[in-house]
């Protein structure tokens, strides 16, 4: 028993911190002071022929952030993307989910194959599908147009509801996921439970199942509007630049402009309203801290 | 039930497997129209095809260029995960024993912080550092990348480890090196080798921490595509890469959820 004890707690504390040190080492330099190095360039004047600490300090780019109705707009339209986006997934995954979940084992391996194959495929491939199926030339147009709905081909590359379609299909299968490891999580006795004691189907699931997967809904929706506001590829290719969100705009400022400071402010922006956003479900209900993780 | 309520509840029903069907039809066009379009007998996309040829999967070998950039993606997720796996196995037996969830918060942090800001910042400090364009910028940005990735199946993997083994070892005289050696990693193993599947592909598929960070001389497939679709558009080798990628993945998914459910790990 003593031995066992000391195996476990009773190492000493130089080792231990050897095993993390290399992690702590390469986030430190490669992640944290990145970040750091950001929130002192937003308060600089932009002067690339200047090194770092030579340059003089302002407020002018937070100013001209709060200031300038673009960028407000630019702001505004990420969130409209990121409401339909989540509202969307939130449907459809749910429906995949529970189908996934009521599958017989052997489905189930292929379904969910189906929904792993475009999440690790990644966005470019995804999106180039997305640029091929919206094409003037391409299968929905063809579509549309055997069915007598449109007389001549219409460019749907560049317009908000394509980009929207092709987020949506490209944040989906986290929520399938998220959904999917929540229904597991259920105890399968629970609807027998329900129904032996009257309960139909319908609602068995709105007041046992829907309930129980709130963790898993909202940690899905959580990711998702992360990933949307971050989106960079998918609205790039499916946008042809005619639409400008978030990412959009920092990359154009900083890679394009040369405006680091401002692409800075930009960026800092878009972690605060990130950061109220993922705070908000905990402080609605506290009861749903534990299903974030 | 009577006969409406009857009609109502196949309606339902109807409506439900309609719904379903949709949204699977939904998830894989993208990906199986990726798979189709490049059997084109056709100089350019087209849709329906115009004949059924493998031309372009032959010209594909033969064009050094996408041939390169796709060796080049292969490199840095293979250095970039091998990378992340060293740093993750010590890491995660540290979380392993000494549960620290500020710790632990701190290494899943890229999962949840946006690809942009963090690459923009790390541009700026490898301009600082005058590494800009190198290739080890990537490796490492990569590395930091997939590592929640790896740490989070390692992680399980050792929770789910029955304790007793590892305090057995100890108990018959076997030393700390030995038992994770011996014990600890070949019950691990398994998870080890799905993060590191999982790193590698999310490493392989990146677009945008690669976009912000490399030269434009040698770019990985994913960014090379990418910029090129902006300014000349899409031709038919890049559209026989991306389906025989496409089908690889879908490939892996099938294996890694066959004999791994490793579905179960997001």
């Amino acid at each position: 028993m003593a031995q066992s004890s000391r195996t476990i707690s009773g190492k000493p504390f130089r080792v231990e911190w050897m095993l993390l040190s290399p992690a702590l080492a390469v986030y430190g330099i490669i992640f944290l002071l990145p970040a750091l190095l950001l929130v002192v360039i937003s308060f600089q004047v932009n002067a690339p022929e200047q090194q770092l600490w030579e340059r003089d300090f302002s407020l002018a780019n937070y100013e001209r952030f709060f200031t300038d109705p673009y960028f407000l707009k630019v702001i505004g339209k990420t969130l409209v993307y990121c409401i339909v986006v989540v509202a969307a997934t939130l449907v459809v995954g749910y429906l995949l989910a529970y189908y996934i979940y009521k599958a017989k084992s052997y489905a189930k391996t292929t379904l969910i194959t189906l929904v792993l194959t475009p999440l690790f495929s990644g966005a470019l491939l995804q999106s180039l599908g997305w640029y091929l199926l919206f094409a003037r030339y391409g299968p929905i147009n063809a579509g549309l147009r055997a069915l007598g709905w449109l007389d001549k081909p219409f460019n749907f590359l560049g317009t908000d509801g394509a980009v929207m379609i092709a987020l949506v299909h490209a944040f989906l299968p986290f929520m399938v996921l998220s959904i999917l490891n929540s229904l597991r999580t259920i105890p399968a006795n629970l609807s027998d439970a329900a129904a032996s004691l009257g309960a139909g189907p319908w609602s068995t699931f709105l007041r046992v199942t829907l309930p129980l997967t709130k963790g898993g809904m909202i940690a899905g929706s959580t990711l998702v509007i992360g990933l949307t506001i971050g989106s960079f590829a998918t609205p790039g290719i499916v946008g042809q630049g005619k639409i400008q969100l978030l990412a959009q705009i920092i990359y154009q400022q900083a890679i394009q402009v040369f405006d680091w400071p401002f692409a800075a402010v930009i960026s800092l922006m878009l972690l605060a309203i990130l950061g109220v956003i993922s705070a908000l479900p905990v402080l609605l209900t506290r009861k749903s801290r534990g299903a974030l993780q | 039930m009577n006969a409406a309520g009857k009609a109502l509840s196949f309606a339902a029903k109807a409506l439900y497997y309609g719904a379903v069907a949709l949204s699977f039809l939904f998830v894989m066009a993208p990906s199986v129209l990726m798979m189709i379009v490049a059997f084109n007998d056709a100089d350019y996309f087209s849709f329906p095809l115009k004949g059924v040829s493998l031309n372009w999967f032959a010209e594909m070998l033969e064009n050094d260029n996408y041939r390169g950039s796709v060796v080049n993606s292969l490199k840095l997720a293979v250095y970039a995960t091998a990378l992340s796996v060293l740093m993750t196995m010590p890491a995660s037996l540290w979380l392993y024993r000494r549960t620290n969830r500020f710790v632990e918060t701190v290494l899943l942090a890229p999962l949840f912080f946006p690809l942009v800001i963090w690459s923009l910042g790390l541009l700026q400090l490898y301009g600082m550092l005058g590494l800009s364009g190198r290739f080890i910028t990537l490796v490492l940005a990569h590395a930091v990348m997939v590592t929640p990735f790896i740490l989070r199946v390692v992680l399980q993997s050792l929770r789910e480890m029955n304790r007793r083994l590892e305090e057995a070892a100890y108990s018959l005289g076997a030393g700390r090196w030995s038992t994770f050696r011996r014990v600890i990693l070949p019950i691990i193993m398994p998870g080890v080798l799905v993060g590191a599947v999982f790193g590698f592909l999310i490493s392989f598929t990146d677009v945008t921490l690669t976009t912000f960070i490399s030269s434009s001389g040698s770019t990985t497939f994913p960014v090379r595509v990418y910029s090129e679709q902006r300014s000349e558009g899409l031709n038919m080798v890049v559209l026989a890469w991306s389906a025989v990628i496409t089908f690889v993945i879908f490939l892996i998914s099938l294996l890694g959820e066959k004999f791994a459910k490793w579905s179960r790990y997001f």
